[in-house]
């Protein structure tokens, strides 16, 4: 009862407009013009022979409510079009997965999987879009719920402010870094209004391997 | 007393010469009478079974009109295994959304909590307000190291996870976790016991099934706009559901649909299967057309008490009209016996009128003053009942005293009837009937000690097969939220009205688990209640806890790595005076629908409801302690049956002894003689005591419905007794055994098409009055005549 009580207290604070976590990849969509839409081309046509990809991350919180950073490490598997297993190990192991419509949380090396709505979570309904939408390089969607900016073209180098009001009470700006060279997702930076901030950065990337099955059960 | 009789006589002659006068009157009578009908609205529900005095009874179901649910719809939608809960709720949502005015005013697949940070401000400016002296000692606890390092360790761990980003703020506010003691109040709020939370959507422990709850302005007690809301829901779940989820739904409109379906069906077949049965009977015995007109005087009367009863009532009740085919077999005693008194002799119909009108007029005038007794019952449809059956007697006396001996004796035909010179009595061996006759009675008496009276109107509902999947389900998966006994804290207005909640929250919390009250004191205590919390709050924090917390959060914080800073938004918090909670607040937040089910606002007055177990020991806290806080009632199903019974019993005893009297009176008006009077009272005796002995020996208890048989046994008996005393003693050939035997035998084929009905209700009727036939019609044939040799 707790539990639900305090599902429903999170959901309650975080609820936002569902996001579209399987929307049709929009591959060939061609956003914007000029410089931008060079980047995204380069984008796609990266991403395009992708299958699945797996890999580590490191994530660093900076918060203004802590003296030093608190850092997890874990790992994350993605297969297209719309399958996610996102795992933290340490400090504490908890993660969740995405399949199709269906999505599990779990806390604990040994905890039991909870079934929920991934839209109904805003954190992880913006860690899965942003690996979809990316994995699918659907740019037309992260035009519609970003207003990107080019940074940098090599390495190249992206600013997304939230359109969406609730996003924004939250998340003032992201930025994402990619791989010179290969242009793949290399680090992804949240800066939160409050002034805290997040970087996840992405290392051994193994890009179509065969992943083991049951991962997204 | 004879020259009273001769009135009839007087009129047969004077009659005779305007016959066609008489004609046309009684023609256009019923056509009057079915002119009346054409308007005929027949209600089939329960309230003109419910006491429509100030009882308790009637008070109590005023109250249950009230209760959480009694509005609502409740849709639960199980899947196939392997559904998962989001196809569940997605179909929660569909069905949610369909259901919209004129049907339904209202449906929520979820609690429509607030979907922005207003949460979370209520709950922390929740807290001073409901600060309990529990609460304070519990914060009190807190307040150790060992304590808040573990609390700041769950700060700490919160953070690393996905769902810490968006906490942060409340974290900072309540590091403490003292929001965790108003989440434990939630639990007082959860209505419904078997239900989760899933995104914000009702669904059950087990995931299996998802919850709709809609509110619907279509009124429990309206048969036809039950029928219609129950057909609409049913297509609407056909529409929108899919088919691997099955869809079950509890209302009590559905109850009143399978009723009113049942018992439309039923009046056909009983009103059908009587009328039929009669008239092959009377044509079976009486071997001429005549005995057509002997049947048109209770068709005419059933027409006739029908239509008086509408000028007295705006409707009749579907059981009164079920009752109808008990008229059909009482008012055709009379005319039976008119016309045995006109066939068997060939003499002027004005004296045998006369002497027929003597016991046919006492025993119609008794019958009539025995369903009169009804007419002190505190139910309205019992009263009804009364005014129906008396009227439908009055009229078979007069069509069967002033019109029959006319039509019998001026229109074409033979009058005669089957075994023209039967035997006057039955010639059994007396020793053996009457030994027989004695046996039973001390048997049945025995017996008689284990009958049971059972007030429980549910126990009286047709309930479908469909709808009794749907309950179990309902009440196996959610809970059996529905039958919980309600307590109403009533006052002036609101404040006063949660004043009085809170005394009971408190009371009840003494003698019960906190999880089986549900109650909104804990979370909306009255202003007074609130004040003294925030005062107890203020005072908590002013003194040395506020520096003290503030010592520890620093210390133990900054082991952690918490920054020096981390958390000033809850110093903040204390140092502000905290608005009340108020009920537009606690609507705003999300509790609109909790908070309009349990405050009821109206007639100048103020209720907040509560709900606790339906349990004796329970139902005994309010009735048995004088300790109990003052303006409380308890309602509930349990408590209903109890009153209901009580007055099932005081209805009964009522009964018996004013119908007893009655009849007594009437007995010895007529037959002046002990002797007589006694043996009349033979049948009445006999059945009374074989009807409760059998009840007693097969379980049958008596009922809000079936109580009435008492009347109709005692009414029948004694018009059986008198016309057998007459026969026997008097030498009334026309009151011949063949009469009384057919009388018998049309009262229990009328009577006993009610045991075909489906409805509990009218089936318990005609089962009772059965086995009281039982008794009556043989001991009228075979033990007055026994006893009476026995005398004389």
């Amino acid at each position: 009862m707790k539990k639900a009580i305090l599902m429903l207290l999170l959901c309650c604070m975080l609820a936002g407009p569902p996001a579209v976590l399987c929307e049709e990849a929009g591959a060939g969509s061609r956003p914007g013009s000029g410089r931008k839409a060079l980047i995204f081309e380069r984008i796609s046509k990266t991403v395009s022979d992708i299958k699945t990809i797996s890999g580590s991350f490191r994530q660093e919180r900076r918060l203004s409510m802590l003296k030093e950073p608190v850092v997890s490490t874990g790992r994350f598997y993605c297969e297209k079009p719309d399958k996610l297993r996102w795992e933290l190990i340490s400090p504490e192991p908890s993660g969740f997965l995405v399949n199709g419509v269906t999505a599990k949380q779990w806390k604990g090396k040994e905890g039991v999987p909870d079934a929920f709505d991934a839209r109904q979570n805003p954190v992880i309904r913006l860690i899965v879009d942003q690996i979809f939408a990316w994995s699918s390089a659907d740019l037309k969607w992260i035009e519609q719920r970003y207003n990107v900016t080019v940074l940098k073209d090599e390495p190249i180098a992206l600013k997304l402010v939230p359109n969406d009001s609730k996003e924004r009470r939250y998340v003032d700006h992201i930025r994402i870094s990619f791989e010179a060279g290969t242009n793949y997702v290399h680090n992804v930076d949240i800066a939160e209004k409050s002034g805290d901030s997040t970087r996840i950065v992405f290392s051994g990337m193994i890009m179509n391997s065969q992943l083991q099955k049951g991962l997204f059960d | 007393m004879n020259s009273f009789f001769s009135v009839f006589s007087s009129l047969y002659s004077h009659l005779a010469r305007r016959r066609p006068l008489l004609y046309c009157a009684t023609f256009a009578v019923i056509i009057l009478a079915a002119f009346i009908l054409r308007n005929i609205r027949m209600n089939e529900d329960i309230k003109p079974l419910l006491p429509d005095d100030r009882s308790e009874a009637a008070k109590d179901f005023a109250l249950l009109q009230k209760a959480p649910f009694s509005d609502k719809v409740l849709v639960s939608l199980k899947g196939d295994p392997g559904t998962g809960k989001k196809e569940l709720t997605d179909a929660a949502d569909m069905l949610s959304r369909a259901m919209t005015p004129p049907y339904f005013t209202r449906a929520v697949a979820g609690p429509a909590i607030a979907s922005d940070e207003r949460l979370p401000q209520w709950l922390m400016n929740t807290l001073p307000n409901t600060f309990t002296a529990r609460d304070m000692a519990a914060a009190q606890k807190a307040l150790t190291p060992e304590e808040v390092r573990s609390r700041l360790q769950n700060v700490y761990k919160q953070l690393t996870l996905p769902e810490g980003w968006f906490m942060k703020p409340l974290l900072q506010a309540d590091p403490l976790d003292m929001r965790s003691g108003v989440l434990e109040k939630l639990r007082h709020l959860n209505v419904i016991p078997g239900m989760a939370l899933y995104n914000n959507h009702f669904i059950s422990a087990d995931g299996s099934s998802a919850l709709v709850i809609a509110k619907t302005p279509v009124k429990i007690t309206d048969s036809k706009g039950s029928d219609e809301l129950v057909t609409h829901l049913k297509d609407l779940i056909k529409k929108v559901v899919p088919p691997k989820i099955e869809a079950s739904f509890v209302s009590g409109h559905a109850y009143t649909a399978a009723n009113a379906g049942t018992i439309k069906k039923d009046l056909y077949v009983i009103l059908t299967c009587a009328s039929v049965a009669i008239f092959l009977l009377i044509m079976a015995f009486l071997r001429s057309w005549k005995g057509i007109l002997v049947f048109l005087v209770p068709s005419s009367v059933l027409c006739l008490a029908t239509a008086g009863t509408l000028l007295i009532y705006d409707s009749v009740s579907a059981v009164t009209m079920a009752f109808g085919a008990v008229l059909l077999g009482i008012s055709d005693d009379y005319p039976i016996l008119v016309y045995f008194a006109l066939c068997s002799k060939e003499r002027d119909p004005a004296p045998v009128t006369r002497e027929v009108a003597h016991p046919v007029m006492f025993g119609g005038l008794t019958t009539i003053a025995t369903f009169g007794v009804m007419l002190l019952s505190t139910l309205p449809g019992q009263r009804q009942l009364a005014v129906f059956s008396m009227i439908g007697v009055a009229v078979s006396l007069v069509f069967s005293l002033v019109v029959l001996p006319h039509l019998v004796h001026s229109l074409p035909g033979r009058k005669r009837y089957v075994g023209a010179h039967p035997a006057r009595t039955f010639s059994l061996p007396r020793k053996g009937v009457l030994l027989c006759w004695l046996a039973v009675m001390a048997v049945c008496l025995w017996q008689a000690g284990r009958l049971d009276f059972n007030g429980d109107l549910k126990a009286m509902n047709f309930v479908p097969e469909e709808l009794q999947r749907s309950e179990r389900h309902m009440s196996k998966t959610w809970g059996n939220f529905r039958d919980s006994a309600i307590l109403f804290a009533e006052g002036k207005d609101l404040e006063a009205s949660l004043f009085a909640n809170d005394s009971l929250f408190a009371y009840l919390s003494e003698k019960l688990p906190a999880a089986q009250i549900i109650s909104l004191a804990p979370l909306f205590p009255s202003s007074a209640t609130q004040r003294a919390n925030a005062k107890r709050w203020a005072d908590f924090w002013s003194g040395g806890n506020g520096r003290l917390a503030q010592k520890l959060l620093s210390e133990e914080g900054g082991k952690l790595g918490f920054s020096a800073g981390a958390f000033l938004p809850f110093f903040d918090m204390l140092a502000k005076q905290p608005g009340p909670v108020t009920e537009s607040g606690m609507k705003e937040t999300g509790f609109a629908d909790l908070m309009d089910s349990m405050i009821v606002k109206g007639n100048g007055s103020v209720q907040t409801l509560t709900l606790i177990p339906d349990t004796k020991a329970n139902v005994d806290l309010f009735s048995n302690d004088g300790n109990g806080p003052q303006g409380v009632r308890l309602v509930s199903q349990g408590r209903f049956r109890e009153i209901i019974g009580k007055a099932l019993v005081g209805n009964f005893s009522r009964y018996i002894v004013f119908a007893l009297l009655v009849i007594i009176v009437s007995v010895s008006l007529l037959f002046r003689n002990l002797q007589k009077i006694l043996l009349a009272l033979v049948p009445v005796a006999t059945g009374l005591v074989f009807m409760l002995g059998t009840m007693g020996a097969l379980g049958v208890q008596f009922n809000i419905f079936n109580i009435v048989a008492t009347i109709l046994v005692i009414g029948l008996g004694v018009d059986l007794g008198i016309f057998m005393v007459c026969n026997i003693t008097e030498g009334y050939e026309h009151t011949a055994n063949l009469g009384i035997l057919l009388g018998g035998l049309t009262s229990f084929v009328g009577i006993g098409a009610l045991a075909l009905a489906h409805h509990p209700a009218l089936s318990s009727i005609g089962i009772t009055v059965l086995l009281g036939l039982c008794g009556v019609i043989p001991s009228a044939l075979l033990v007055v005549p026994a006893l009476y040799r026995k005398k004389a």
